[in-house]
């Protein structure tokens, strides 16, 4: 055996060993958010949603996000209020509380979506089907909605705005509302359990007796836990709906934390 | 339909092109011959081996065939030998690739023994020997360069055999095998090994020849995969080789399933000859522990990340427009979505307050196993041979998150897992041969225990199978006149169930399977060799092997409860029989032809039984659930077989080989739950009803492979370019998944089948190998 032609080969096989590894290690992605110039706001979806036309230019908001599908209670949907009011965001996915915490704001580029309005709430979709009872189908497929829906920061507290019955309006439909002095009124039951469609509406009063209701999906996660009979202040967004005849406000709560035993 | 074409054309080139002069014996003696290019080839160049080799690992084997599995399939299956140690995993049975891929690159001498006509050690019928004694070796010191373009792109190896100046037999080998796949993104390999053998042999003072050798083996090993996709996924990527587990991730590809292992081996061996009572005495062991695993990109509480799930494809959305769309992602060949998108899983991660929401898991298999064997020859028994195997194994599986993708905890509800395994298996064993006028007798019988014990989260004691394990083997052989053989052999082999999985639950343990009593396998073949002058040999053979209480446990997604469960089944009786045969012609000293054809059905013959349980605690969902299994194929082999070869040696050195494979008759591997009552009893439509018992074809495929070597002195060429036509259109293999769509109207549940998901065949590949011997 050649000695020197040994040594020189191992050294061969060495050093080509040295330089050919790496193709698993990877070092972490820097997280940074695009920065986004918003130049619209959420209340001037109104017109088409009144209109009912297609957004034909270019319209891009910044809110943050007040609520998502973590309980089941918002299906397919998130919440994104800015200064001027909420929006819900239609959205053809799952688990979304995963990639829009509660918090986190977003980015919505809403040219070419469609504007309803739905139990008083602005709503945003993809498009307005004839068969679809006015309600706007969700921004589908995947692709579409990372694309319009876009996170731009982190997970920052959005404060409520705190009213009384009374003092509701329907601008305040789709925010984060808290509503103090509340007591249920009714037989004690589950918060979502029915036996007839898929949502439940709660009947609560203040000290004045006027009415409002909480709603609740049967699919979400507390559905059957008891409603409280103690007074409460309950927190959610902020719909309007006919009860009994009468046009009245809607909470929908984002998850039992939002209802705080007490006053 | 067969290519005879290929093969006369080559016999046209072979006698026109070239001299077909007659060579001289001392040409033979001074030049290369086949088994020479095999051994220098024997990590990933060899075609089909000369007569007689069968190997249905090689359709497993990177360096084997290809995809095809040509392999005789006589219902017995290959062992594969380190010395007497056996090299299989003892819980599944399936060989150790890892180290038989080592085995196959390092200085060893390689043996294939059994086909007919033999009983070896216990009950082995055909078995593969490795032997790594410096002694026995038959190779010489080299260095060998290697270019591929599949799997990886450079390998290099360096082994040294000597003799030390105080008669220590000694052999070196170090190397690897680097880079990424020329044609499959997301495929790469970095394999180093490392061999240190050492090897004294004496004789005694009674003039007996002893050894004992000492051989380590160290391979890390780091290789990524390669997807499964459905049909739709492959037509809207538009790529047959379409991979869905990498991603982009700063400019680089990164891939989500990575496969690790480093188990060194320790293995040592004493040898001592021509006894007084024993005609050879051999004690061996073989000692491993390390780690293997597999990472996986796992998520909790966020959708999938995976480019090909179901519901991001166009057949996944109810309105054809969203249909349309999700198609259109595909054309455009965004990868953000066609692939891993990683850079958004961090984004994600970064946003949760409570922890990663995506995370790289890898699971994990601790292991630490010895295997020790003692074995001796019988003087005054002719070939008997009697021995005893002790193997212990000790496996801990757990799965670990090992990247948070910059997060700095996991979130709650991701599925954990952590269990041991500890297997003991005893086994006595021994063989004889008599020969007479009526011909050669062989048997064989090992006698053993296995018991396996379950060790899991809740419980310090889960579940054991304790089972006796026999196997028995009779062969028989004579010559007719001078050209026949003739032979018949029987087997009967009672083993004990695979272990599969234990379910256990937190009030007690249950069995790892109530229907497994043990698998009771019997087989028969009844095998001709015909010569047929000088030149020419003839063989076939008919088979047949039945296994009467197969059971297994097949785990899946429960799609009715949202659930991970599995079905533990019994009672589940197959049977394999078909027929193989064989011509193979030395049409000159330079020139032999050989055709081979195996054709068989391997069905199962009743319907099982079996129950579905919760995975994690064990709960009863269904019980003595009906499985309509009666009539299904159980295995992917193909019910067609066929290969023609060709080999031819220039005068001047150079060997040529080629080989044409052609398999017809491929299934699907069934998913017994789409078989069961628990699916079918439901309302289904006659199409939902035959989308689920349906056994999808893999189709028909060829492939055409080469390969010339050639040696200049000490220099070695070798060149082998594999599917040489470049076909991929036809698949490799497939799974039916045991999962289903479930859409709800007003008026009816509909149930579904997923797809089928398939992976192609590889294209056009080539591996060149320079060595060079000193």
């Amino acid at each position: 055996m050649n000695f020197r032609w040994a040594q020189i080969s191992l050294l061969v096989v060495l050093v080509v060993a040295l330089g050919a590894c790496g193709y698993d290690s990877h070092t972490d992605c820097d997280v940074v958010f695009p920065e986004v110039v918003p130049n619209a706001f959420v209340a001037d979806l109104q017109e088409y949603a009144d209109s009912g036309v297609r957004i034909e230019q270019e319209a891009v908001m910044v809110g943050r996000v007040v609520a998502n599908d973590a309980s089941g209670n918002f299906y397919r949907s998130i919440v994104v209020v800015d200064a001027s009011g909420g929006v819900e965001v239609k959205i053809g996915g799952w688990e979304l509380s995963g990639l829009y915490p509660l918090g986190s704001e977003v980015a919505i580029y809403a040219e070419g979506l469609m504007v309803t309005r739905e139990d008083g709430v602005l709503t945003l979709g993809r498009e307005v089907y004839d068969w679809s009872d006015g309600r706007v189908e969700p921004i589908e497929p995947r692709d579409e909605f990372r694309r319009r829906v876009v996170v731009t920061d982190y997970v920052a507290t959005v404060e409520p705005r705190v009213r009384c019955i009374e003092e509701l309006t329907e601008d305040d439909c789709g925010a984060l509302v808290r509503v103090e002095g509340l007591t249920y009124v009714g037989e004690p039951m589950g918060w979502g359990t029915t036996e007839y469609g898929s949502q439940a509406d709660r009947e609560f009063v203040d000290s004045q007796g006027h009415i409002i209701l909480v709603r609740t999906s049967r699919y979400a996660d507390f559905a059957k836990h008891q409603v409280p009979t103690q007074q409460v202040a309950v927190r959610g967004i902020l719909y309007r709906d006919r009860h009994k005849g009468k046009d009245v406000y809607v909470l929908k709560v984002r998850d039992l934390g939002d209802v705080e035993v007490g006053d | 339909m067969a290519k005879w074409w290929l093969v006369v054309v080559m016999l046209l080139a072979g006698s026109g092109v070239l001299s077909a002069q007659q060579l001289s014996d001392a040409y033979y003696k001074e030049n290369p011959s086949w088994v020479d290019a095999e051994l220098w080839a024997q990590d990933g160049n060899y075609l089909l081996a000369p007569k007689g080799n069968f190997s249905p690992y090689e359709k497993f084997s990177l360096y084997g065939f290809s995809f095809i599995d040509h392999s005789f399939r006589s219902g017995e299956e290959l062992a594969t030998r380190l010395g007497n140690i056996e090299i299989v995993n003892p819980l599944s049975r399936y060989p150790d690739y890892n180290l038989l891929s080592l085995l196959r690159r390092v200085p060893s001498s390689r043996e294939l023994r059994g086909v007919h006509g033999h009983t070896l050690r216990g009950a082995e019928g055909r078995v593969e020997i490795f032997d790594t004694s410096p002694s026995g070796m038959s190779s010489s010191s080299n260095i060998k360069t290697q270019f591929s373009t599949r799997t990886y792109l450079f390998g290099a190896g360096y082994s040294i055999i000597g003799i030390t100046p105080r008669g220590f037999n000694y052999s070196l080998a170090v190397g690897g095998r680097w880079g990424r796949d020329a044609q499959v993104e997301g495929i790469f390999s970095e394999e180093e090994y490392l061999w240190l053998s050492g090897e004294r042999v004496w004789r005694d003072m009674s003039d007996r020849r002893q050894s004992v050798q000492l051989s380590l083996m160290v391979a890390p090993t780091i290789r990524s995969q390669r997807s499964w996709n459905t049909v739709e996924v492959f037509s809207l990527s538009g790529d047959d080789l379409y991979n869905s587990y990498w991603g982009w991730q700063d400019g680089k590809v990164r891939s989500s399933r990575v496969r690790r292992e480093c188990i060194p081996a320790l293995y040592v061996a004493w040898n001592c000859d021509d006894s007084y009572i024993l005609s050879n005495i051999n004690i061996s062991a073989l000692l491993r522990g390390g780690r293997r695993s597999r990472s996986t990109l796992d998520w909790e509480g966020v959708p999938s990340p995976m480019a090909d799930y179901y519901a991001y494809l166009p057949s996944g959305a109810s309105d054809p427009e969203v249909g349309h769309l999700a198609g259109e992602v595909w054309r455009n060949g965004d990868e953000r979505y066609t692939q891993i998108d990683w850079e958004s899983l961090y984004h994600t991660n970064a946003l949760s307050v409570e922890g990663a929401r995506y995370a790289l898991m890898q699971e994990r298999e601790d292991v630490l196993s010895g295997v020790v064997d003692i074995s001796a020859g019988l003087l005054g028994l002719e070939g008997g041979r009697v021995g005893a195997t002790l193997t212990a194994l000790r496996s801990h599986n757990y799965n670990t998150p090992t990247d948070l993708l910059g997060a700095d905890r996991l979130i709650d509800g991701f599925d954990l897992y952590d269990y041991s395994l500890c297997h003991l298996a005893w086994k006595l064993y021994g063989s004889f041969h008599r020969t007479g006028e009526w011909g050669t007798l062989s048997a064989g019988v090992e006698l053993g225990d296995e018991s396996v014990e379950y060790r899991g989260m809740h419980t310090a004691r889960k579940a054991t199978n304790d089972n006796l394990v026999v196997r028995s083997r009779v062969a028989w052989s004579r010559g007719v006149g001078e050209s026949l053989m003739v032979g018949a052999t029987a087997r009967y082999d009672h083993l004990a169930p695979l272990w599969s999985d234990a379910m256990g639950s937190a009030e007690g343990a249950l069995s790892i399977n109530p229907y497994a009593g043990g698998i009771n396998r019997f087989g028969a073949e009844l095998w001709g060799s015909w010569n047929v002058g000088s030149d020419v040999t003839l063989s076939g053979s008919i088979y047949s092997r039945s296994e009467v209480g197969v059971s297994s446990v097949e785990h899946f997604w429960n799609d009715l409860m949202d659930e991970y469960c599995a079905l533990v089944v019994g009672g589940l009786n197959r049977v394999a029989t078909g027929v193989e045969l064989s011509a193979e012609m030395d049409v000159t000293r330079s020139l032999s032809l050989a055709a081979h054809c195996s054709a068989g059905v391997a069905k199962m013959v009743s319907d099982g039984v079996g129950d579905i349980v919760t995975y994690d605690e064990g709960r009863m969902i269904a019980e003595g659930v009906v499985l309509h299994t009666r009539g299904i194929g159980y295995s992917s082999t193909p019910t067609l077989t066929t290969a023609l070869t060709a080999r031819y040696t220039t005068p001047r050195g150079w060997l040529i080989g080629a080989e044409w494979a052609f398999v017809a008759g491929r299934r699907l591997e069934p998913s017994l739950l789409l078989h069961s009552d628990y699916i079918l009893s439901r309302n289904l439509t006659p199409e939902e009803y035959l989308a689920c018992v349906t056994q999808k074809s893999l189709g028909n495929a060829h492939s055409v492979g080469v390969f010339v070597w050639r040696k200049f002195g000490a220099l070695s060429l070798s060149l082998s370019v594999r599917n040489l036509l470049n076909d991929t259109s036809a698949y490799s293999a497939g799974y039916q998944p045991s999962r289903l769509t479930i859409v709800e109207s007003d008026t009816k549940i509909g149930y579904s089948p997923h797809s089928a998901r398939y992976q192609h065949i590889y294209p056009r590949w080539a591996n060149l190998t320079i060595g060079y011997e000193f």
